[in-house]
């Protein structure tokens, strides 16, 4: 582990800079920043997950133009590069759901690669889990360093890190930094512990397995009972990347548009022909809680949620989905 | 300003409206062509979303015009007109689009001066407040 | 109040004569008390009313149209519940009734926000909101923090009912100065203003879901044969789509301001909702949600309409 004084971080900034754009937390969503100053955020969870960087909110795919007879098209691919600098562990593991879906076998996805590929995460471990919080629950922490390039920790006014991929690595090797002493280690394991005792964790022992037995239980009628049906919890969560792609006309040219879009809306799976074949919002209810905690875990072996609790937050209703875990949980079914 | 040339939706009701533009045609009687018809049976058939669709398509203004009061073909599609269209104006000037961009009139099937009079005032009025800069989609 | 309704819960259940109620419990949110359907007698007891309950329960009526439904109404929810009526959503027949005088619902998520911290307990004595967080206790006036439509609601008690809990409140007296102030303002002041509210919008469409008014089954926005509003994020789309919904809701409109009021941006509605509401008070005079038996505004007309803005 390095150790590098805030007071010094003008240094890291430089570095960071050159990869690119340095993304940092603000309030409301993550921001280039451009002073040394802003990568010292005191916002603990952004509102807007880091997941736009890579899955934009609407992004052109290609364009084309019509001349007489002729149509050419043009393809849109937006790079990203650089650092996004304090990305707390459930978000970047969070990107680490995201590249499973989209960067794996042939279901690669170019736009989502350019951006992702040159892109680092300088990971910050999570020093105020809020309420809300229930990370543990997936297997990993507020200190967890996993799924980040470089990881690190604010210990008083020190920054300790180290690099944890060799593309993290050949940052700090080049930054003139010297090591940890030994009692700003023992104060980040104390804080470890600490802090990750702090975040509650639930039991979701063998949900999976559950879940796969209910697709005809009457809970979903239920846990929807409440729900309005809006996209408020699929926009804010890490973890959700459906999209719609739309064509949007103009009189001799046009583009392929790619936009955020939610399962709970009615058109979700709204077909053509006027089928649906999830017409209730419970059935939209079942396939979101099914995506999050069965599909995926058969798919990737991972849980598809993060325990970070934007939807908890944002959801007019309240729904609570550590509520409708333990109520799962507890559902008797008659096999 | 003297080049601008405001391209002016213009929805006229088949029956009246429409009728007086044409008479307005046939008596040679001059009036702007900064006006683009659209005929539609009704006044009242007019769906306010034609016109925030239109601004923000770009258009510089829009000119809606159906029979007077109490002579509608259909008997009452103008008053239903007459309803939606004060709340449209009302709310699109309120957050502050431009007072001016937006008309409404009734001209009847025997008043080709009168629709003449009324395209030039509105053409005149729309050529003041130059081009659009605020609700145009750009992309 | 809240045995009240309770008690009354209860009682309906267990004699069969609804098979939901519809009412709040306590959320596990700072500030929260989020709608509840009980359905068992057991589940009544989860049942609980306070100023933090913001969801206008009459947006829930239509999807139990096959039950027979209790709900806890105030004065907005029960005129939710006529203009309902009137456009042929539900039956009066099919509901009851709680009917439950309002002092007013509080902007739960702006507060929420403006603490900052973490909310461990929140109370409301004498006209203040005291709020402790983990580091300290914090007092705001119940006043302060009142949704604007209850400021000056004219309707706080349900208009009609078929059992009252809780005595009937006075009126706040009407009145728009929330519209008026942004009035007065300069026209480009105004349109910085409302571009850069339509601005925060992320078009999950909590306001439209939430509002008991948008029942619709394919609304305008996902339209795309006529595209009246194209996809992304375009600020006029964005100002297309809240303009086009005011439209909709003109006349319709119960000012109850839940849309405002679960926005997860804040993004501020309730200004274009209720100059629109005031002029039709004003200009026609007309009231949405008053009466079930009066056509809906745009369904009707009279000779003396105002139209001196006419050519």
């Amino acid at each position: 582990m390095k150790r590098i004084p805030l007071s010094d971080l003008k240094r890291i900034h430089e570095a960071l800079k050159s990869y690119g754009s340095v993304w940092v937390r603000k309030k409301n969503a993550y921001e280039t920043a451009e002073t040394p100053e802003e990568l010292l955020s005191t916002v603990s969870k952004v509102k807007k997950p880091a997941k736009f960087i890579f899955l934009p909110e609407e992004e052109p795919l290609l364009a084309f133009v019509q001349d007489g007879k002729n149509v050419t098209f043009q393809e849109v691919i937006r790079e990203a590069k650089g650092v996004i600098f304090g990305i707390p562990p459930c978000e970047a593991k969070a990107i680490s759901l995201l590249d499973l879906n989209f960067l794996q076998g042939e279901g690669e996805d170019v736009y989502y690669k350019k951006r992702r590929e040159n892109v680092l995460l300088f990971g910050l471990a999570c020093l105020a889990p809020d309420s809300r919080c229930f990370c543990t629950t997936f297997g990993y922490g507020p200190f967890t360093e996993s799924f980040t390039d470089i990881f690190g920790v604010v210990v008083d006014d020190v920054l300790l890190f180290e690099g944890i991929t060799e593309k993290g690595k050949d940052l700090v090797k080049n930054l003139d930094v010297e090591d940890a002493k030994g009692e700003e280690l023992k104060k980040l394991e104390a804080m470890k512990k600490e802090i990750t005792e702090r975040v509650k964790k639930l039991d979701i022992q063998g949900i999976q397995g559950k879940l796969a037995r209910m697709m005809d239980s009457e809970i979903w009628d239920r846990i929807s009972s409440s729900c309005l049906g809006c996209g408020a919890c699929t926009y804010y969560c890490p973890t959700c990347y459906c999209f719609d792609i739309q064509d949007v006309e103009r009189p001799n040219w046009g583009y392929r548009l790619r936009t955020w879009d939610s399962c709970m809306f009615t058109l979700y799976t709204l077909e053509g022909s006027g089928h649906n074949p999830r017409p209730e919002l419970k059935y939209r209810w079942r396939n979101r809680l099914m995506h999050k905690f069965n599909y995926y875990p058969i798919l990737y072996q991972e849980f598809g949620c993060v325990g970070c609790g934007r939807c908890i937050e944002v959801c007019p209703v309240n729904i609570d989905i550590r509520e409708i875990l333990m109520e799962v949980k507890n559902e008797p079914i008659c096999a | 300003m003297g080049d601008y040339e405001p391209k002016i939706l213009t929805i006229l009701c088949n029956w009246c409206s429409y009728a007086g533009a044409d008479l307005a045609g046939t008596s040679r009687i001059q009036y702007p062509s900064n006006i683009r018809v659209v005929r539609v049976p009704c006044s009242g058939r007019v769906n306010p979303q034609f016109i925030v669709k239109a601004l923000r398509d770009g258009v510089d203004a829009v000119w809606i015009s159906g029979c007077y009061p109490g002579d509608c073909h259909y008997i009452t599609g103008n008053y239903f007109a007459r309803r939606r269209f004060y709340v449209l104006k009302d709310l699109l000037e309120y957050v502050g689009l431009e007072k001016g961009r937006i008309h409404f009139s009734w001209v009847s099937a025997s008043e080709g001066k009168r629709f003449a009079d009324v395209a030039t005032l509105v053409t005149e009025e729309v050529k003041k407040l130059g081009p659009r800069k605020k609700f145009v989609k750009r992309r | 109040m809240v045995k009240k309704i309770r008690e009354i819960a209860r009682k309906l259940l267990e004699e069969g004569k609804v098979d939901v109620v519809l009412g709040y419990e306590k959320g596990t949110e700072p500030l929260s008390e989020r709608p509840f359907v009980a359905r068992t007698v057991e589940e009544v007891e989860k049942l609980t009313y306070s100023p933090f309950a913001i969801q206008n329960l009459a947006t829930y009526l239509p999807r139990f149209n096959n039950n027979k439904v209790a709900i806890l109404a105030r004065g907005c929810t029960t005129r939710a519940i006529n203009v309902l009526i009137s456009e042929g959503q539900i039956e009066r027949d099919k509901i009851y009734v709680i009917g439950i005088p309002c002092n007013g619902v509080i902007k739960t998520r702006e507060l929420r926000e403006s603490i900052g911290e973490e909310i461990e307990d929140v109370s409301i004595q004498n006209g203040e909101i005291i709020i402790k967080t983990t580091t300290e206790e914090k007092k705001v006036k119940f006043e302060d923090w009142l949704n604007i439509s209850c400021k000056y609601c004219e309707y706080p008690n349900p208009l009609f009912y078929d059992v009252l809990v809780g005595e009937e409140v006075k009126p706040r007296g009407g009145g728009y100065p929330d519209v008026e102030e942004y009035e007065k303002l300069d026209e480009d002041k105004r349109w910085e203003i409302f571009e850069a509210e339509m601005s925060k919008c992320v078009r999950c469409y909590a306001c439209r879901q939430s509002c008991p008014m948008c029942y619709c089954e394919h609304c305008f926005v996902d339209s795309t044969e006529p595209r009246w509003v194209e996809p992304g994020f375009d600020k006029t789309d964005l100002e297309s789509w809240h303009l086009i919904r005011v439209l909709h809701m003109a006349g319709r409109c119960v000012d109850c301001g839940t849309c405002e009021l679960v926005c997860p941006e804040g993004v501020k509605l309730l200004f274009l909702t209720r100059k629109v509401a005031r002029d039709l008070k004003r200009d026609f005079d007309y009231v949405s949600g008053l009466n079930p038996e009066k056509p809906p505004f745009f369904g009707e007309f009279r000779y003396d309409d105002k139209g001196d803005f006419i050519l």
